[in-house]
This record gives C-alpha cells, sequence and structure tokens, in this order.
C-alpha cells in the first residue's frame, strides 16, 4: 500500500526517528561526494502551484542525489492548470508519468485530495496556510543535531502564526515530543484555534502565548521565528504587519548562549542582517538540511531503504 | 393557538427559539415553492420553554437534511404525518462523520474551490463543532 507524506500525523514519532537516522546517512553520503543510486529509474514529480525556492530545489537535489530524475512545472502558467485543469486531473495524469510526487498549492487540503487520486506517493510541499510537513521534518532534524536530544528543551514559536503554515505542523510534532513551546505573535496574527485545542485535547500542552518575542527570548533554547505571509493577506494588513516584530542582535544579546535561531526561510525583515554573522544563527544550515531529510523521506515512501 | 391539521407532511419540532425563520432559509431549496407551511415563533414547550416549529403540507424531510438541520439545532424532532399520523418520528442522531450536507466556512479550503464533496469529523455534539477532514478548520456552523 502507498504511503503519503500529507500531515505531520501521518508519521509517528517512532517513523520520524527512523527517517533521522536515514538522513544522517544520507548527509553523510553527500559530505563524502558518495554517488547514491537508490532511485535510479525513478522519477520525481514537483508540481508547484505556488512560488518556491528551497522546497522545490532541495526536492529536486534530494531526487538527482538519490541517483532518480524530476520533472514537473514551478508556476502554473505554461501547464494545463491554466486552463482550468482540475487538481484532481493533473493528479491522475502526473501520477501515471511519476513514481512519487511533491506538491505545494494554494489551497488548504489540497495534498489531502491529491492522496485521494494518486496511486503514487504524494509529498505536502505545503496546502495554503494549513501544513508543510516536509519543514517540519526538517526543522526537527536541525533542532535534534543541534540540541542532541527533545528532552527539556523549550521552543519559541514566533512570527505569523495565523497563515505560517510551518508553525503548525511543527507544533504538533514538538508537543508530540514533550517539547515545551511558547508562542508569540502580533494582536490577529495568533495560533489558530484549532492548533490550539489540538495541542491542549490531544497532548495536554497548553503553551504560553503573547504579544511580544521579547517577553520569551531570553529563556528558550531554540528560537523558531517566521515571516509574515504576504501572500494571504491584504497589502493594507501586511503593511500594518510588516515590522511589528524584528529579532535584532541586540535582543540576542541577553538570549542563551547556546540557544538557536531557525526560520524557514525566506527572511524578509523578521530578523536583521546583523544576525546572520551570530554563530547561533542556524537558518542556513536548517535550509542544507532539507537535501538528506526529503533524501531520506522520497526513499522510505518509494521503499528502496 | 389553533391552526390547521397537517394531513400529510412534515413537523419540524423543538427548533430552539429563533431558529423557525433560519431553518426556513435552509429548507427553501428543497421545497418546490408551492407547498403550503406554517412557521410556528414563541411556542410554549415544556422542554424548552420557548420553541419554533414548522409545518409543511405534502412535502417530506430526508435524511441529509434531518441531519443538517439537526448540527443547527440538536434536539430537534421530525415528525412524518400521513392520513393525519404520525408514522414517523425522528430524532436525528449527530453522526460522528459528516459528509456532504454543509460547506466548509473556510474559503481557502480546496472542497470549496474545487467542489469536492466535503467532509467532517463531529469533535463535539453539543455544542456541534465540525473538523473539516481537507483543512482541519474547525466550526461552529449557522
Amino acid at each position: 500500500m502507498k504511503k503519503d507524506l500529507v500531515n505531520i500525523k501521518d508519521l509517528s514519532n517512532e517513523e520520524i526517528m527512523k527517517l533521522f537516522v536515514a538522513a544522517d546517512e544520507m548527509n553523510h553520503a553527500i559530505q563524502n561526494k558518495q554517488k547514491l543510486d537508490l532511485c535510479k529509474g525513478k522519477i520525481l514529480a514537483t508540481l508547484f502551484y505556488e512560488a518556491s525556492t528551497r522546497t522545490r530545489l532541495s526536492f529536486e537535489s534530494a531526487m538527482f542525489r538519490l541517483g532518480g530524475s524530476v520533472l514537473g512545472f514551478s508556476s502554473t502558467e505554461g501547464s494545463s492548470v491554466s486552463k482550468g485543469e482540475s487538481l484532481a486531473d493533473t493528479i491522475r495524469t502526473v501520477a501515471s508519468y511519476s513514481d512519487v510526487i511533491a506538491i505545494r498549492h494554494p489551497n488548504e487540503g489540497s495534498a489531502r485530495v491529491a492522496s485521494q487520486f494518486s496511486n503514487v506517493p504524494i509529498i505536502n510541499g505545503g496546502d495554503g496556510g494549513h501544513q508543510h510537513p516536509t519543514q517540519t521534518l526538517l526543522d526537527l532534524y536541525t533542532i535534534l543535531k543541534e540540541k542532541g536530544s527533545f528532552a527539556n528543551l523549550s521552543v519559541l514559536i514566533s512570527g505569523d502564526l495565523k497563515f505560517g503554515r510551518t508553525t503548525h505542523s511543527l507544533a504538533i510534532s514538538l508537543a508530540r515530543f514533550g517539547v515545551k513551546m511558547c508562542f508569540a505573535s502580533p494582536p490577529g496574527l495568533e495560533m489558530p484555534d484549532y492548533i490550539m485545542r489540538t495541542l491542549s485535547s490531544e497532548f495536554q500542552v497548553v503553551p504560553k502565548v503573547a504579544n511580544n518575542i521579547r517577553d520569551f527570548i531570553n529563556d528558550v533554547d531554540v528560537i523558531y521565528v517566521t515571516r509574515v505571509q504576504r501572500e494571504r493577506l491584504g497589502e493594507m494588513e501586511y503593511l500594518k504587519y510588516r515590522d511589528a516584530y524584528v529579532v535584532s542582535e541586540e535582543m540576542l544579546r541577553s538570549a542563551k548562549k547556546d540557544a538557536i535561531v531557525l526560520h524557514p526561510l525566506p527572511r524578509v525583515n523578521e530578523i536583521a542582517r546583523d544576525v546572520d554573522k551570530d554563530p547561533r544563527a542556524l537558518y542556513f544550515k536548517q535550509a542544507y538540511n532539507g537535501v538528506p531529510v526529503r533524501m531520506a523521506l522520497i526513499a522510505t515512501l518509494l521503499g528502496v531503504i | 393557538m389553533k391552526t390547521q391539521m397537517l394531513v400529510n407532511g412534515t413537523v419540524i419540532d423543538h427548533l430552539p427559539e429563533g431558529m423557525g425563520l433560519h431553518c426556513l432559509e435552509i429548507l427553501k431549496k428543497h421545497l418546490q415553492g408551492n407547498e403550503t407551511l406554517i412557521v410556528f415563533i414563541n411556542v410554549p414547550s415544556s422542554q424548552q420553554q420557548k420553541k419554533d416549529m414548522i409545518k409543511i403540507q405534502d412535502f417530506y424531510l430526508d435524511e441529509a437534511t434531518s441531519t443538517y438541520l439537526s448540527l443547527l439545532a440538536p434536539h430537534i424532532t421530525i415528525n412524518i404525518i400521513k392520513d393525519s399520523q404520525v408514522v414517523k418520528k425522528i430524532n436525528p442522531e449527530i453522526p460522528f462523520e459528516i459528509k456532504g450536507t454543509i460547506a466548509c466556512v473556510n474559503s481557502r479550503c480546496i472542497s470549496n474551490t474545487e467542489g469536492y464533496t466535503p467532509e467532517y469529523d463531529v469533535q463535539s455534539k453539543e455544542p456541534v463543532i465540525l473538523k473539516c477532514k481537507y483543512c482541519e478548520f474547525e466550526f461552529t456552523p449557522g
């Protein structure tokens, strides 16, 4: 039976940890310039209905590094989607051309629809403001690699928590691993009620919340920052929130010496450029981790490891 | 208050006070437009103090619409009348899962934009909270 990754809940904690062991091996192969042929003869389709740099390119890099091939589109222009083709029809067709599909789509729940119409594994590369489970995997992987364990960690998730899909899947999975969390967001961009309810009803987790990052930044081990999701806000609303929060070097002076700063990227102005040279700023390393993690995921879903 | 006896049709009883006209709005798309109907508002009730009620001549409510109405008013009773006798009394049970019937309130949900049949898990029956199986948005129908 095919296995999809539509929602981070599709993977158990054990499956996630197993993926991370595989990601370590993939990372080792990349670092040692080993040529892998685990996916030789296999094709990954990348269907990106929305803009992407890291997610799409790291999926493609992952498949090439596994010895496989890639086809797909990076915008709907030039595909039959622009002629009005339904998602279901596109998926049915592309599934017959490929062995695994990674999809990013502006509508929430689109990856679930794709999984219903596909006979090959579907990987959700972001569905509207809903979820971005592969980003969560690489976030968790980065935290684990840098901190050694999830035990006794406290994580600040900050920024646009309403539309920042990476924060939704991250909060759920951190709760599953028993990590203490706090949330900071401007008024109006708080974590959705359904996520808060899931955290309390399924995991008995009630994170502290505030409107200012400064309320928590000195006490946490991980500072996770997200940008304002301009594409899901009107222009006036975006302007209202654009400069609502900025993590600066000055703010980090009083943060823990061994804290780490993560960001799913792209960064706009919510992390000041002067933070980049701080050794605690790990967001580019985090972005690199997307390749070995996605290699492990693709190989797992294709059943070649 | 005396009203005309229903010979054949449906009585939707135990609607919460103020729900009668809202319920009628929902039923409109299921009606032919030529049925005789009466909406009772603020009817004294031993169970609810005040209730609303709808009687519709020559119209029989289907199961899907009964379920939908029960999401809005969990305690409704539906009586099917034939030859002036109650031949069926329905106390619609809110199921654990719902397919179709009601649109997701999240306008960005794929079930709205591409017309896939909406599906929900019922998170709570009182108050009714539905969780969309596509976008996971939670809401109370109304």
